[in-house]
């Protein structure tokens, strides 16, 4: 009987069970998990392994960075102190990076039962997470939106406006996966497709496929922005909450300030230019002084959101 | 103590030789001033007194220092430059201690300046008693070791979770702490019992919230799980702020648990204090530092006087400093109080001081219920969109507090801001620390029922008996016994120089430069060093005479550790305590610069040459004129000053004194001290119910005139303490002060008592 060579995938399992027999002698090693595509996805030959090795906890142990090599592949090692790693799942912000890259992930082994614990937690997707989630990406989308248009209208450009309406699909894809309740992975926009097969037809492939038409590229510009539209009341959920709030003008700088400070979202006054455009909060103005010694107010733009 | 003898040929200096001096207006000035003796350098102003001792003596002392200092060392330096003088000899390090107010840091106080405020905070980390933070319970405090050692005492795979409590921040969502703690690392926290995940929507009433802790971390006790239990325990205490709580799980028998918990931790909550260093009740540490006021002690609110400079201008005719608002039709602001004019029916254009009191609490406090808004008919732009909605006016007070909170929370100073904000706003206690500076699980540990602030608050007679009688027990008794003698060996240094009625919570801001000389004075005493020539300018002024000989007894201390100290001085008690006395003049300016007798108090006495000489004697006397002027009592007194009471008062043109007043309050006379209030507008930083004692430390507050009937007056203080003739040229004095000021606004009336200058 003649053997057949393994796959791409059997090699790679090979080499990392190798290279975990290994580690899990080493006494200061308490759990591996298995990052990038070997773990959720397909590889081939050229593709690498990511692993995090979690270690335990002391001060001349830092967290740092690795590239083992078992077999001929390369594996590219995370070492990570327990805390560390503790502090990086309940803190960082789901579908953040760092939570999407452990959601995705597989846990090898393990030492330490409470790991195992944490890594369950990742699963779980939380409500107030998916709101800035989303303001994050509808803030993005609607950004992108408007360069594409900017480019459609100024220039006619229609490959220019094609580049930037498929870096806004890639937002309007997170939104799909957010709103869907599933983790946003780094590839997002087979998710979109998955998620909302008619939109990203119109905004993606066949932009991508078919020739470039002005008509073409114009409709995929105003199904990107009636999706939008239809969604901004969702998206834009937190920013409505601290206007309401507020009950007053809110300037740039404020509204900047807060949402930066409270919630690591940055650029939400672009998103508020948007919301301001199609009509669902007021664009006014509040003086302000350029420098703190300027005598002189100029008009500083300010947003203001009255349910009624 | 055996005295080493000097060998042949090494003998010390007795003199300190100057040669050929001419700095400023010095005539070529050679003389020899003893070593290790006190010297007073005396003369008329002018004469050439600080030339001597500080522009050549300690110049020179200075310069010759710095030389010695390593090349690299110089490199941070300012070059100092060398004295027009021949040469000097007998020099030593040399230390000037001159009369300068300390810098306006709000972060300095007068525990930080003498460094006492270091060994306080050493104490309390070493031998304070700490409650729990929700029961008042005795609290244990231990080491993260100690901690380790007790948890991993349980049977192996007990499952322990590590729990710490967190409290709302004053005046902030509780969506701000949930936000603070996603950014320690932990997701969890038990609200009254209930587990919250902070990445889900929290659904809470803010109001009815009453216990949290932060799920921080969980283990299985195990041999090798040391290290990150450790971790772990150091995670929990910095989200507790120092406190955390060990609670068991699974895995261990009810009897063993119980026993634990008896052993370990608070009786009801079972929390600990973890790892207490003295920084912990620093409040220069932003870790320790209140969170609203960053240790400063001290919050800002908007001032409706300070808005409103002049109330007889209108809204229109720019009735608000520009700082805080101005109205412009076309902008928003403007539409909103357009809207108010036309609901509240009050004219733009009429006087603010005309406008009902409703209307103006409206436009500074704000309106609760929304209203459409109106366009202004002089708007140059018609934005017919603003008019769609309802609009809501929190007031201009409001919207520069929420200004002022956001550069706050920036944490970013900015002197253009703080001017702006101290154009528009004034100082006031801060209402989350109330002036403590510190955040609250501070508070908590005390020794003998005092905290750190209280002992702060205590003048230093009151700190030293309190010392004196304080008995440090438990694990920590004897090292806080060696921190004890520190403290006390520093205060009796302060008490020694006449400022028993200082307190360590003192802003040094608002320090005298005699108190701030007297402070480096004491600190100087307490570092013990011998072979110094120390340099003072005039240390009796700001004296009351009373702490005088307090001062000499302390210059003489200072002499008797073996260094050389040189005055310069007017003061007769100083010139006739001196072991020294060098007189410059003869006259002043171009006519002075001449050493014009030196020698002992004996020898200057029968100096014919010396005009202090013969004025000491008795030789020669000042003639008292005889008649004095007359100011009408009734009608001539300070009324209506703007300024801060602790800087020169504004008297208004309408009531010009005809004559000399002088406010000479003796400290230590407390029951006569003037000027005590107990109003809350002061910015001492003390409760409403602790009076301010002098000099009293206030806010842009108002004397209003007063009359005779409508103030009674205290008696003043010299009144109450012996009446020492301070110099042959002092001012005779007379205060007074009202007993309580109005309970809106600090007023004190200091009424003219007809004193007249006998100069």
């Amino acid at each position: 009987m003649v053997r057949r060579p393994p796959n791409a995938r059997q090699r790679f399992e090979a080499a990392l069970d190798q290279l975990i027999e290994q580690v899990q002698q080493d006494r200061h090693i308490l759990a591996a998990i298995l990052c990038g595509s070997l773990s959720h996805d397909e590889v081939y030959d050229k593709s690498d392994i990511d692993l995090v090795l979690i270690c335990t906890d002391d001060k001349k142990t830092k967290g740092h960075g690795v590239s083992l090599v078992v077999d001929d592949i390369n594996i590219h090692t995370s070492v990570t102190p327990r805390d560390s790693f503790k502090k990086s799942i309940e803190g960082a912000s789901t579908n953040s990076f760092s939570h999407s890259t452990y959601a995705k992930s597989k846990l090898l082994f393990t030492k330490d039962p409470t790991i195992e614990s944490l890594f369950d937690q990742l699963h779980h997707i939380g409500s107030r997470d998916t709101d800035f989630q989303l303001l994050r990406s509808g803030a993005g989308a609607a950004y992108n939106l408007y360069k594409a248009r900017k480019w459609l209208v100024t220039r006619g450009d229609l490959e220019l406006t094609a580049i930037w309406l498929i870096r806004a699909a890639e937002f309007l894809a997170q939104i799909e996966a957010g709103l869907a309740g599933e983790i946003i992975g780094r590839e997002v926009l087979p998710q979109g497709q998955r998620l909302n097969p008619e939109l990203f037809e119109v905004i993606y492939t066949d932009l991508l496929n078919r020739k470039k038409t002005k008509k073409a590229v114009g409709q995929a510009l105003d199904t990107a922005d009636a999706y939008l539209e239809r969604k901004a009341k969702r998206l834009f959920k937190p920013v409505f909450e601290y206007l309401r709030a507020a009950g007053d003008a809110c300037s740039a700088t404020a509204i900047d300030h807060h949402f930066d400070r409270t919630h690591d979202v940055n650029q939400v006054v672009a998103g508020c230019e948007y919301l301001a455009d199609i009509g669902l909060i007021d664009k006014v103005s509040t003086p302000v002084r350029l420098t703190t010694r300027s005598q002189i107010d100029v008009d500083e733009l300010a947003f203001f959101y009255n349910e009624d | 103590m055996a005295r080493t003898k000097a060998r042949p040929g090494t003998e010390r200096r007795a003199t300190v030789a100057i040669h050929g001096a001419r700095v400023h207006n010095l005539k070529n000035v050679s003389l020899e001033v003893p070593r290790d003796q006190l010297v007073v350098v005396t003369g008329l102003s002018g004469s050439g007194k600080s030339s001597l001792a500080f522009d050549t003596l300690y110049a020179e002392g200075q310069r010759r220092y710095m030389e010695s200092l390593s090349t690299y060392a110089k490199r941070f330096i300012a070059q100092v430059e060398k004295p027009d003088v021949d040469f000097v000899h007998g020099l030593s390090p040399v230390i000037s201690i001159e009369q300068k107010t300390v810098g306006r840091n709000p972060r300095s106080t007068v525990g930080t300046l003498t460094d006492i405020a270091g060994y306080l905070n050493l104490l309390f980390a070493t031998v304070a008693e700490a409650e729990c933070p929700r029961t008042g319970e005795p609290t244990p405090v231990v080491t993260t070791g100690r901690i380790l050692d007790a948890v991993m005492a349980l049977p192996k795979g007990a499952t322990v979770e590590l729990r710490a409590p967190v409290f709302p921040y004053y005046d902030e969502e509780l969506e701000t702490l949930f936000n603070d703690i996603r950014k320690q690392g932990c997701r969890r926290v038990l609200v009254d019992g209930k587990v919250v995940d902070l990445s889900d929507e929290v659904d809470l009433d803010e109001s009815s919230v009453g216990e949290m802790d932060v799920l921080v971390d969980r283990f299985v006790i195990g041999p090798d799980v040391d290290k990150q239990l450790k971790a772990g325990i150091q995670h929990a205490l910095l989200v507790g702020d120092g406190l955390l709580a060990v609670h068991i799980l699974d895995g261990v028998g009810k009897t063993t648990q119980a026993r634990f918990h008896k052993n370990f931790g608070s009786r009801t909550h079972h929390f600990v204090y973890g790892d207490i260093s003295p920084e912990f009740f620093m409040f220069n540490n932003p870790e320790s530092a209140c969170r609203t006021c960053g240790g400063i002690g001290m919050d800002k609110k908007t001032h409706p006087d300070l808005l409103v400079p002049d109330t007889r201008r209108s809204i229109r005719g720019g009735c608000f400093i520009r700082e805080a608002f101005t109205y412009r039709p076309d902008n928003w602001w403007g539409h909103v109080i357009y809207t108010l004019s036309q609901r509240l029916k009050f004219d733009l254009d009429e006087p603010w001081e005309n406008l009902p009191q409703k209307v103006r609490n409206t436009i500074l406090f704000g309106l609760d219920k929304p209203f459409k808004l109106m366009m202004p008919p002089d708007a140059k732009e018609k934005k017919e969109r603003w008019l769609r909605h309802k609009a809501q006016f929190r007031g201009i007070c409001n919207n520069i507090e929420r200004n002022y909170r956001r550069y706050r929370q920036r944490d970013v100073a900015n002197s253009g801001m703080e001017r702006w904000l101290n154009s528009v706003m004034v100082d006031s206690p801060c209402q989350d620390c109330h002036g403590s500076r510190l955040r609250h699980t501070r508070l908590l540990f005390k020794v003998e029922g005092r905290t750190v602030h209280d002992f702060g608050d205590l003048h230093f007679d009151e700190l030293a008996e309190f010392m004196d009688k304080l008995k440090p027990r438990g694990k920590g008794a004897d090292a806080g016994r060696q921190v004890l003698n520190e403290i006390r060996s520093r205060l009796r240094l302060l008490l020694g120089i006449g400022l028993d009625y200082l307190t360590f919570n003192r802003a040094s801001g608002t320090l005298s430069g005699g108190e701030a000389q007297r402070i480096r004075l004491s600190t100087q005493i307490g570092s013990g060093l011998m072979g110094m020539l120390y340099v003072l300018g005039e240390p009796s002024i700001g004296l009351h005479p009373k702490d005088n000989a307090k001062m000499i007894a302390t210059l003489k201390s200072l002499r008797d550790l073996g260094n050389t100290v040189v005055v310069v001085e007017h003061d007769e008690s100083t010139i006739r305590a001196a072991d020294h006395v060098i007189e410059m003049g003869p006259g002043p300016g171009i006519h002075g610069g001449e050493v014009v007798a030196q020698g002992t108090l004996s020898q200057i006495l029968k100096c014919k040459e010396s005009p202090t000489g013969q004025y000491l004697s008795g030789r020669r006397t000042i003639e008292l004129p005889p008649r004095r002027g007359r100011t009408d009592t009734t009608t001539a007194r300070l009324s209506s000053c703007t300024a801060p009471v602790r800087t020169t008062c504004r008297i208004s043109p309408s009531s010009s004194l005809s004559a000399a007043s002088s406010l000479s309050p003796a400290p230590p006379a407390r029951a006569s001290r003037p000027w005590s209030a107990t109003s809350s507008t002061n910015d001492c930083g003390r409760s409403s119910s602790t009076p301010v004692r002098w000099p009293a430390t206030m806010t842009p507050s108002m004397v209003s005139i007063t009359s005779p009937a409508s103030s009674p007056l205290t008696s003043p203080p010299s009144a109450a303490t012996p009446a020492p003739t301070r110099r042959p040229t002092s001012a005779s004095t007379t205060t007074s002060a009202p007993s309580s000021p109005p309970p809106t606004r600090l007023s004190h009336a200091v009424t003219n008592q007809a004193a007249s200058a006998s100069t």
